[in-house]
């Protein structure tokens, strides 16, 4: 757009003239408009609906304090740990910076899970909004990398031993496994190769692609619009006059207020935290991070931090004997598959996939399958948007079986990750092999008892207490 | 880190070569395209879209010169009648256009995703073990002259721990229980794993004397050695030996991975030879292999 075709900036008072001058040259109040003041959100987003801008918040808060921690931080085998404990003892307010960026990593997670949850309960990621649901699901992978990576850098035994776990992990793949964790750790064991190279990752690789995914989330998101937790569209019932939606309101000044109220609780539980609980109970610190790292020695217990438990504990349930349970439940699977479908080349897919698996199963070791399916946990979440048939999106218009559903998915998430906390016990490992089996089937079933069920009609309209 | 080959053999090595093999390869059609303009065989066919080109057009680039001996080749093609009729005579300029467009198009992109390519592969070799990882790979001398028996020392070899066990008769006794639980009695099933001077059941040169690698062959975390047979959490029927802290694997005395455990392997037994009755060289086999 020529530059004379603008209009001047108006409303900024004294800074008007120097606005303008900007505008001219770039598009400041396109991007103020597009993006805030005539970003029309629906109005009745709910307490779910703090925790994207908040997630925003912890990124920028890892960013900047991971900025000032690397001023100090020095990544090398024979220093890292030290540098650390000088950090926290010697530079002036380190021990705050360090604090913010350890509980900041838990809370990016318990934000982000949050967030997740929200659009499991009010379908976010239906139809249009599948693009802005597996950007957030890269961002999600990223984010589990950045902190895997982040991990090692205080080079204490569970920085160490859970970093030779992971990178063990891509071992068990066949054929290229283990010059594929050669070439991770550029040595054979993780060594100062392995936290020279983290370290370049987590300061710069990684943040840089995960800057560049929130970029694109949102610009996802601000192209569709919002959802609610109605989960209908508002851009449906227009304003014949002014072309808004009748249920929207100006992201600017209406959400930028009520999301910086969130921002003011949030803050105050996690100054709280972070002054009096920084390593919350050994969950955000855990205690054998205290001990310098030990390539000889693995501490008697280890676990990773809470956020990957739940993927860990489904490492940990597979074993031999359970390969007869997802044998059984995968012939079981196909047989519901075949049921669903009349095209023969489809069937016979089906089956033949079906055979290759089972094949598998007892022909390649449990730990390898251990490796598939904690990974298929993780990107099983990418399939949502395609497994979820009902007719509605949100979670109070859906039926009895999609609640329980749910419900049953978060306590299987809650109690995988306990046991991923906690030492292996015959008891830890059958329960933890069945809420597997519950985490699975509340995707890999999606497709029937979504369709099945009974739902209520969604209104045209949001539901909204206020005035109509 | 079973193996004991260094990244000369690797698939990673050799995707390396590939790139670069490949790279020549188009380097040398390059030059073939070349030699076939100055031949002037190229010229033997031709072409009838010549005449629409600027002058000088084929003579830019090397590259584009290939492309004219690609074109005037399948113009040879369809004069042996694989493409009856010649279609190609029956365009239109512009068609002709876009096709040569989009030709020229493809053969870019692949070109220039072969130099991509190409120029990823030094960013991803500095990734492998350098010279002074693989340089601290020598082997390592133990004193075994002051282990007494019943106790266990570890020396490190390759920045992973090694474990040597001086086993007492009543220790060695348990391998005989433990002949049922363990998985792979006889270490047949990874042979790379285990020497052949130390496939038997006390998986040793000398009996008394164990010599392992401790690291559990499932995630490579370090287990705990659990000596003493008694009943524990993880297995009621302890007979002595190792347990995995991580995931729960349990070894017997002889490093041997009990049936049913995450773990799918024994702990490796690195080369080793006797020196002396008191001195071991672990990373090295008496033959020098």
């Amino acid at each position: 757009m020529a530059a004379t075709e603008k209009r001047p900036v108006t409303g900024a008072g004294p800074f008007n003239g120097v606005l303008t001058w900007v505008d001219r040259r770039f598009p400041l109040m396109q991007l103020w408009r597009e993006h805030l003041a005539e970003y029309y959100a629906p109005k009745n987003f709910n307490f779910w609906y703090y925790f994207g801008s908040l997630a925003l918040l912890v990124l920028v808060l890892q960013i900047v304090t991971g900025i000032f921690l690397t001023m100090h931080y020095k990544p090398d085998a024979a220093q890292a740990f030290a540098s650390v404990e000088y950090i926290m003892r010697d530079v002036p307010g380190g021990w705050l910076i360090r604090y913010m960026h350890s509980t900041g990593a838990s809370a990016f997670f318990v934000v982000i899970y949050l967030h997740m949850f929200r659009g499991l309960m009010y379908g976010s990621y239906r139809q249009p909004r599948e693009l802005i649901w597996i950007f957030g699901m890269l961002i999600y992978l990223t984010m589990m990398a950045e902190a895997f990576f982040g991990y090692l850098l205080p080079w204490g035994q569970m920085s160490y031993w859970g970093a030779q776990v992971i990178v063990n992990l891509f071992d068990a793949i066949p054929l290229i496994g283990p010059d594929l964790a050669l070439w991770i750790r550029g040595d054979y064991v993780v060594s100062d190769a392995t936290l020279n190279r983290f370290f370049s990752l987590h300061v710069i690789a990684i943040p840089l692609v995960l800057l560049g995914l929130v970029a694109a989330h949102i610009m996802a998101l601000h192209e569709v619009g919002s959802n609610n937790p109605d989960g209908v569209e508002i851009k449906n019932v227009k304003d014949p006059v002014t072309g808004h939606p009748v249920d929207g309101i100006p992201f600017h000044p209406y959400y930028t207020v009520k999301d910086t109220l969130g921002v003011v609780v949030f803050l105050i539980v996690f100054c709280t935290i972070m002054f009096f609980m920084p390593e919350f109970g050994g969950y955000f610190l855990e205690y054998n991070n205290f001990i310098p790292a030990d390539p000889l020695k693995t501490p008697t217990h280890i676990a990773p931090v809470w956020y990957f438990t739940p993927y860990y504990s489904i490492l940990r349930a597979i074993t031999e004997d359970f390969m007869w349970v997802l044998a059984a439940a995968l012939i079981a699977y196909a047989g519901l598959l075949l049921t669903a479908t009349r095209n023969a080349l489809t069937r016979a897919a089906i089956g033949a996939v079906t055979a290759v698996l089972l094949a598998g199963f007892f022909t390649i070791d449990p730990k390898v399958w251990g490796v598939i399916l904690m990974g298929a946990a993780v990107m099983i979440f990418f399939g949502l948007p395609w497994l979820d048939r009902s007719p509605v999106k949100s979670i109070r218009y859906k039926g009895a079986l999609t609640k329980s559903a749910l419900a049953l998915f978060v306590v299987a998430f809650v109690v995988l990750g306990y046991f991923g906390t906690q030492p292996v016990t015959t008891a830890g490992t059958v329960l933890s092999q069945i809420f597997t089996l519950v985490y699975f089937a509340f995707f890999l079933l999606m497709p029937w008892y979504s369709r099945m069920e009974q739902v209520k009609p969604e209104p045209a309209r949001v539901a909204w207490k206020g005035a109509h | 880190m079973q193996r004991h080959a260094g990244p000369a053999q690797s698939p990673l090595a050799r995707a390396v070569r590939l790139a670069a093999y490949a790279h020549l390869s188009g380097v040398a059609s390059e030059f073939i395209a070349d030699l076939v303009e100055r031949c002037g065989i190229a010229n033997s066919f031709p072409d009838p879209r010549d005449a629409a080109l600027p002058q000088g057009f084929h003579k830019r680039l090397s590259a584009q010169r290939f492309f004219k001996f690609c074109l005037s080749f399948r113009g040879h093609l369809c004069k042996m009648a694989l493409f009856p009729g010649d279609r190609r005579n029956r365009m239109t300029d512009k068609e002709l256009d876009q096709k040569k467009r989009r030709l020229l198009v493809a053969a870019t992109s692949v070109a220039g995703g072969f130099a991509a390519g190409a120029t990823a592969v030094p960013f991803v070799a500095s990734m492998l073990p350098s010279e002074r990882a693989k340089a601290a790979g020598a082997p390592v001398e133990a004193d075994i002259g002051n282990l007494a028996p019943g106790e266990m020392m570890r020396v490190e070899w390759r920045g992973k721990p090694v474990w040597i066990v001086r086993r007492t008769p009543e220790m060695l006794a348990t391998l005989k229980d433990t002949n049922d639980k363990v998985a792979d009695p006889n270490s047949v099933r990874v042979r790379d794993l285990t020497p052949d001077y130390a496939r038997n059941e006390h998986r040793s040169i000398k009996p008394e004397y164990l010599v392992v690698v401790g690291i559990c062959t499932h995630l490579g975390c370090s287990p705990v050695d659990k000596f003493k047979a008694q009943a524990e959490a993880f297995e009621s029927d302890w007979k002595g030996g190792f347990y995995c802290p991580c995931h729960g694997s349990l070894f017997d005395l002889s490093g041997r991975v009990y049936k049913n455990k995450p773990a799918p392997d024994n702990l490796p037994v690195p080369p080793h030879q006797y020196v002396s009755d008191t001195k071991l060289l672990i990373g090295e086999d008496a033959k020098g292999a």
